[in-house]
């Protein structure tokens, strides 16, 4: 039923190079403010986009909602001359996968028991969101593939209030587990626990950034490795070669479809997609290429399309060898989360980032207190990831606000950074 | 779609249809373009607020007893508004070719600028849109507003012995047709900013640091307001709806209500015809109207929903609105500025002996209560004795909003505003709106070097 209905969309329009990427989705999300319900929403909703290329020229169409019924003829009336305009991979395949999670299909269904169990792990004064959300992804190419995958996901974050103390924690999978729920809040209230107020100086500090912080962080290597930002110039890995040493030796990161986050079998262009390091050991492996970009750079796709703009399914650092407890040995600042990242200079990686919630002073391998101020990172993305001593051996599962992509992330130590504040 | 059992509810049809076409450093990269449509039911029933989004006009209702956060809305007398903003050359009267050839004249026209630096890339990209919104609510308003516009986004960066200088730009954006291309005058405007990229990479010293006087320009102004009074300003951040995504409000801590210096108005108006923030009716059926935030230095309004309204006996006032169909209508701002007076730019830097004309910027954050804020000079310049001179490269204003503000002593009268999108909620929605201000002086304020 479903491959019909991409088969016919797709014979629908007159074109040699043609695609069709649908995504059918039912999702919840429960929101909580003071540890009441501020509010529940639910979608149904349908969002596509069809690629059309022929003799050069090409034109994307997207859609949420029915596909336009004339969608032929608008996209040959799009189409322009273009170097991005790309033949799908042949590849006469049929796939199905269904990765989903009963339980969140259910709870989307019926929530009354999760919103049950969401308020009964509340503290005194907690905030923040589960998300669930199930979703159909279906691609269908004039390469002859066609593929379905059922996916489900969940989401969750909360901020925890002690007083003016707060803390934060986030969590996601693509299997619901009211125990991950439960933790992220027991981890908030243990940053919102801490209470002691101490005055930490501008200047270089030795900083630990927790996996809330690190993933945020790594959103902005993700998005510069797509081989899209390099063409704008907004990628540090701009004049990068592969096998160039250019960050710690102990930073791996992967973007890892398969990963049990947010399982991707297939690419927007039907090509199988596979793990891949993109920075291993503190050597530039690859750009993250669709078949356009790949052809534009001599090189193959790496199953990361995106029709215009590659981009990673799942981020992924390899762990450390260090325990939490070993990183917050000696003097350094431990950011616990942050928000509102902007670069100055994309193509340098200059940027800030604010921290929120927990700052701590460690002191003697103890937390000494946390910042009576907001402090900001400032500096080079490059220089930070170069400064990387130590990471933990647990990785966390994070997605919330300020991370996009689903990412495995440690808590990192850095041996040297800048940290501002506001007067 | 309205549910009738609900103390109140509301439904919105929600269209939007938009294409983009772009230049990738002089390279054309095809034409996107998307439509979205559906339709949004709100709820509030036993003292719980849901929603739901479909793409089809359906009703999915969520009975659910629980403990709520909402206490209840202020009821508004029901109005009737259709509102279509005009196109003086319609979109469509241009065909593709054309634009393309448009964007590809702009480019050849900023590569062949002889620069001491090389212009390594360029990118440009003309983005048009339409959005149409029905709304009908319980207490019988129905509304109708159709927003075309058009947006003008460009990035570029140049070098000079390994060292480079990057820019993006969404600043270009408002209601209204073709005829906004010749308004904002994009040639003059790109060679200008092409010029003054090279020259602060080729002559941009380091600045000059500590305490002194800082003229900011109207785009800088417009980035204070956003962030430092509309969001904090926002009564949903105030009482704390948003506080585990875009956070709280400064407004939530203060023992006073007086901030700011007596050089401080700033408003908030949807109204403003062909702005970006433009709407008469919210999108819960309160009829818009300009807010002013802060009137002489003391908070005077917040922007409020029916249901913070409620929670803080005050009255709604038109300022909800959605990003699209599966967006809740939250709290959001229009077109953020700060009031101009009938000084002029000349008057405010006359009497600084040292200090900095900040002109534009590219890194800015601010914290998640709105007070302690940063902004990073990408075109800025030395003010010696009452005389703008040369450029320095990238100075820091990292400050907090009381300090910021009271330390405002003059504006002038050159009202400017410019086009960005603002982000909030969850999921998270970026609506366009308008920010802007008059130039402004803020005396004897910390400035940092990058790096500091």
């Amino acid at each position: 039923m479903e491959s019909n209905q991409l088969v016919s969309i797709l014979g629908s329009i007159q074109a040699e190079e043609k695609a069709v990427v649908m995504e059918v989705k039912d999702n919840l999300m429960i929101k909580v403010v003071d540890s009441s319900i501020a509010l529940l929403q639910r979608w149904r909703t349908v969002d596509g986009q069809v690629y059309v290329g022929s003799n050069g020229k090409m034109a994307i169409i997207g859609f949420s909602g029915n596909p336009p019924s004339n969608i032929d003829k608008e996209a040959n009336a799009s189409l322009t001359p273009s170097p991005y305009f790309f033949r799908l991979p042949r590849n006469e395949t049929e796939i199905k996968k269904d990765a989903s999670d009963p339980n969140i299909i259910s709870n989307i269904k019926n929530p009354s028991q999760l919103i049950d169990d969401i308020l009964n792990m509340m503290t005194e004064k907690t905030s923040g969101v589960v998300m669930l959300e199930s979703n159909e992804r279906r691609v269908a190419t004039s390469g002859g593939f066609i593929g379905i995958e059922k996916l489900t996901t969940f989401t969750a974050h909360f901020r925890v209030f002690r007083g003016d103390y707060t803390g934060h924690w986030a969590t996601t999978g693509s299997r619901l587990n009211i125990n991950d729920v439960r933790n992220t809040v027991k981890k908030a209230d243990e940053y919102a626990s801490i209470t002691d107020e101490v005055e930490i100086d501008e200047g270089k500090h030795r900083v630990i950034l927790s996996p809330m912080v690190f993933s945020n962080l790594l959103q902005l290597v993700g998005r510069m490795a797509s081989a899209m930002s390099v063409e704008t110039g907004s990628s540090i890995f701009t004049k990068v070669k592969p096998g160039d040493k250019i960050f710690s030796p102990l930073f791996t990161l992967h973007d890892k479809p398969l990963s049990d986050l947010k399982p991707i079998f297939f690419d927007d262009e039907g090509n199988t997609t596979r793990d891949k390091a993109i920075i291993e050991n503190g050597v530039f492996r690859t750009l993250l290429f669709n078949t356009a970009l790949a052809d534009r750079h001599k090189s193959k796709s790496t199953g990361n399309a995106g029709w215009v703009f590659p981009a990673p399914w799942n981020l992924e650092t390899a762990p450390g060898d260090a325990s939490e407890d070993d990183l917050l040995d000696g003097d350094g600042v431990l950011f616990t989360n942050n928000w509102y990242t902007r670069l100055q200079n994309s193509m340098e990686g200059i940027f800030s980032t604010v921290g929120r919630d927990a700052i701590l002073l460690i002191r003697n391998g103890r937390i000494a207190g946390r910042s009576k101020k907001r402090l900001r990172l400032a500096g080079r993305l490059s220089d930070m990831l170069r400064n990387i001593q130590a990471l933990s051996k647990t990785l966390y599962p994070i997605k919330w606000w300020e991370v996009e992509v689903p990412t495995r992330a440690p808590f990192v130590d850095i041996s040297s950074f800048t940290v501002t504040k506001s007067q | 779609m309205i549910d009738k059992d609900s103390a109140y509810s509301d439904a919105r049809y929600h269209y939007q249809r938009g294409s983009s076409i772009s230049l990738v450093n002089g390279v054309v990269a095809g034409k996107t373009s998307w439509v979205s449509e559906g339709y949004l039911v709100r709820s509030f029933n036993n003292g719980l607020l849901t929603v739901f989004s479909s793409n089809e006009p359906k009703v999915d209702r969520l009975i659910i007893k629980s403990k709520s956060w909402e206490a209840g809305f202020k009821p508004v007398t029901p109005v009737n508004k259709n509102v279509i903003v005009p196109q003086a050359k319609p979109m469509s009267d241009v065909s593709i070719e054309e634009k393309v050839k448009m964007l590809q004249e702009i480019d050849s026209l900023v590569r062949s600028e002889k620069l001491n630096s090389k212009l390594i890339r360029f990118n440009i990209s003309l983005l048009e849109f339409i959005e149409r919104r029905a709304f009908h609510n319980s207490e019988g308003t129905f509304s109708y507003i159709e927003r075309p516009g058009l947006w003008l986004r460009y990035s570029m960066v140049l070098e000079n012995n390994g060292e480079t200088i990057s820019m993006w730009s969404d600043e270009l954006g408002a209601l209204g047709g073709l005829e906004l291309l010749d308004k904002w005058n994009i040639h003059a405007e790109l060679m200008e900013k092409v010029r003054s990229l090279d020259n602060i990479l080729i002559n941009g010293k380091s600045p000059p640091t500590g305490k002194m006087d800082v003229v900011v320009s109207s785009l800088i102004a417009g980035i204070i307001a956003h962030e430092s009074t509309g969001h904090p300003f926002e009564a949903d951040r105030v009482l704390g709806r948003e506080a585990a995504q875009a956070g709280k409000s400064y407004l939530g801590y203060l023992a006073a209500g007086k901030f700011a210096s007596e050089a401080v108005n700033v408003s908030d108006d949807p109204t403003i015809p062909g702005s970006l923030g433009f709407y008469l009716i919210d999108d819960e059926g309160v009829e818009a109207r300009k807010k002013r935030l802060i009137v002489n230095g003391r908070v005077n309004e917040l922007l409020q929903s029916r249901f913070t309204a409620y929670k803080m006996s005050a009255e709604p006032n038109g300022s909800m609105r959605s990003m699209d169909y599966q967006s809740e209508p939250l709290i959001r701002m229009s077109n953020t500025f700060f009031e101009p007076s009938n000084m002029k730019l000349d008057e405010l830097i006359r009497d600084v002996r040292s200090g900095i004309f900040l002109k534009s910027y590219m890194e800015w954050n601010i914290d998640d209560i709105r007070w302690g804020q940063r902004y990073v000079g990408l075109e800025a310049y030395e003010i010696r004795n009452g005389e703008v001179g040369n450029p320095v490269k990238y100075p820091v204003l990292e400050s907090s909003t009381g300090e910021i503000y009271s330390s405002i002593d003059a504006v002038d009268d050159d009202l400017r505003f410019y086009a960005g999108m603002c982000g909030k909620g969850e999921p998270s929605q970026a609506v366009p709106v308008w920010m802007g201000g008059p130039n402004m002086r803020i005396r004897n304020i910390r400035v940092k070097k990058l790096g500091e």
